[in-house]
């Protein structure tokens, strides 16, 4: 049967998507790389803990893992699956590993892909032991696994201090938390406190165990390298200034076996742009995004985009933009008239202002600096799965080259595996600053499909080979 | 409750329902693989699946995320060194 609505990403706001087109009557599929719906915020537990109550989070993503299996009878769900091309007329292929590939047309999509963390190069990233915030927080809130015996945590964002505390009530030594930006613009946040109070309550509460522990908190300090042999064994860490540019008199030293560093998120925005949707650079946002009307339609006919892929503004957004994206999508194919429409999208019009200006605040405060591209030296590894330096790179655009296309043929820069999803986003900042030019102008990466790795079976069992698969 | 793998020869009981990055980290093994260029050890990094820093050999696999592998029973994982073989992709 053709899918009324397909769902690519089954976080807040695909599985909110879901619920609310399903609601509607509309027949909808999810596909989702993972076992289970969550995406990376509202993941399941993979153990259960001993005695503890389970986080928010956690909480909240049974809640809509719940509702979605109310609505079984028209939410399909495709998991382990990914959409790895997209070609013309919006023909998705979407492959499962020893399944084989099947191409869907439904009559309308949703992409809400998620996001991942930025982190930008400096030396001593690519040591066992440096991971992102993220992957630290997987380990010890959904395993609980210790991620190290000794962490310290650095970056920016409100993630940081979320993180350091639950590692903190988890029992793990943290030995303290590095924030870029600096603390009177916190203070600011919370003096305003824009209608978030929940939020804000939750940051006083994560900072609050951190005080408890006697954890401190470094404000307006970068990580500057990693040391060690074979794993991390000492971090140094230096003061910045406004624009991030750090002074390397002030560097202290950590000794630790975990380093958790991440600057914030980034949108997945390749199945954007295979898509075929217009992109624009948004700097607030440090990130290439699909360009979308209010009602969350791309420029290409019959696309919608929500969530942080569309723009990384957190859990709550998501939910709100993926519920309107669903009832956009019930109006769309006539199962809503305009006034139920009108009716039913004031509320959540009116939930996400509410949300924008304290995300929006939080984007300005971590917003990345050009500071943080000037950590690496010539050693540096600038694309990890490729293991091209920063000094190939940087006679690379020395002899011209200033395009992801050009420096990928020149030094092999995002051919790897990640394709180009980690090397990039710092990489195109970085050859703005040296040409001195806005990060704009650089341009995105060039995903082509298939935009994931994957076996050559996995293509081969396309039963017809679609027109264009760009 | 748990599940018996065998990382690099060595036979032991993990819990059932973890990733297998994360079976790796509670068994210590920290280095999850030796890059081809480098010869550099690399582990977890981004955990989420995106980053492939975290390959291992999986019944014979190569270039298997661990980060994204449920562990099961009889599971058999090989740290990677270098380059995957060829017939590694089967």
């Amino acid at each position: 049967m053709t899918d009324d609505l397909l769902i690519i990403g089954g976080g807040p706001a695909g599985m909110s998507a879901a619920i609310e087109a399903a609601t509607h009557g509309l027949v909808c599929t999810i596909v989702d790389e993972s076992a289970a719906l969550g995406g990376q915020i509202y993941r399941p537990l993979a153990v259960k803990p001993n005695g503890q109550t389970p986080a928010a989070t956690v909480v909240r993503g049974d809640e809509l893992r719940d509702q979605v299996q109310q609505l079984s009878q028209l939410i399909n769900i495709r998991s382990e699956s990914v959409v790895w091309g997209i070609s013309k007329g919006n023909k998705f292929a979407v492959g499962k590993e020893g399944e084989g590939t099947e191409i869907l047309e439904p009559k309308l999509t949703l992409l809400a892909p998620g996001a991942y963390e930025f982190v930008p190069p400096f030396p001593g990233w690519t040591l066992p032991g440096v991971m992102t915030p993220g992957a630290a927080q997987i380990l010890s809130k959904t395993m609980n696994i210790s991620p190290g015996k000794r962490v310290l945590i650095a970056g920016t964002g409100p993630l940081l201090i979320v993180i350091a505390s639950q590692l903190v009530s988890n029992g793990v030594e943290v030995a303290g938390v590095i924030e870029a930006s600096r603390q009177p613009d916190w203070l600011r946040l919370a003096i305003r406190g824009y209608r978030s109070w929940g939020l804000l309550r939750e940051g006083a509460r994560c900072l609050n165990t951190l005080r408890k522990a006697g954890v401190p908190v470094h404000y307006g300090r970068v990580v500057t390298r990693a040391e060690g042999k074979d794993f991390v064994q000492r971090v140094y860490h230096a003061p910045v200034n406004a624009d991030w540019y750090p002074d390397f008199s002030g560097e202290q030293i950590e000794s630790v076996d975990t380093l958790c560093i991440g600057y914030g998120l980034q949108p997945r925005n390749y199945l954007a742009q295979l898509a075929g949707c217009e992109m624009q650079y948004v700097d607030a946002r440090n990130s290439w995004l699909p360009v979308r009307d209010r009602d969350l339609w791309t420029s290409q006919p019959g696309i919608l985009a929500a969530g942080d892929g569309a723009g990384v503004a957190g859990a709550m957004t998501a939910e709100s933009e993926g519920q309107l994206a669903g009832l956009v999508a019930a109006n769309k194919l006539g199962k809503i008239d305009e006034s139920a429409f009108d009716r039913l999208r004031a509320p959540i019009d009116a939930k996400l202002s509410r949300l924008a200006p304290f995300q929006k605040a939080i984007a300005d405060i971590c917003r990345i600096r050009p500071g943080l591209s000037s950590l690496v030296d010539d050693d540096t590894i600038v694309c990890r799965c490729e293991e091209v330096t920063w000094g190939e790179v940087n006679a690379a655009i020395d002899h011209g080259g200033t395009t992801f296309r050009s420096l990928k043929v020149m030094t092999r820069l995002g051919m790897g595996m990640c394709q180009a999803r980690f090397c990039w986003p710092a990489m195109s900042r970085m050859v703005a600053s040296k040409k001195n030019c806005p990060v704009a102008d650089v341009g995105p990466a060039r995903p082509q499909a298939p935009i994931r790795p994957v076996p050559l079976g996995l293509i081969a069992s396309i039963p017809k080979v679609p027109e264009t698969c760009e | 409750m748990n599940v018996r793998i065998t990382v690099n020869g060595n036979t032991t009981q993990v819990p059932r329902g973890i990733s297998l990055a994360g079976a790796l980290y509670l068994l210590k093994e920290r280095s999850f693989r030796i890059t081809p260029r480098g010869g550099e050890p690399r582990s977890l990094f981004c955990g989420m699946g995106v980053c492939y820093d975290c390959v291992v050999k999986v019944d014979g696999r190569a270039n298997i995320r661990a980060c994204k592998t449920e562990v099961r029973d009889n599971m058999q994982v090989l740290t990677q060194e270098g380059e995957a073989d060829l017939e590694d992709f089967a």
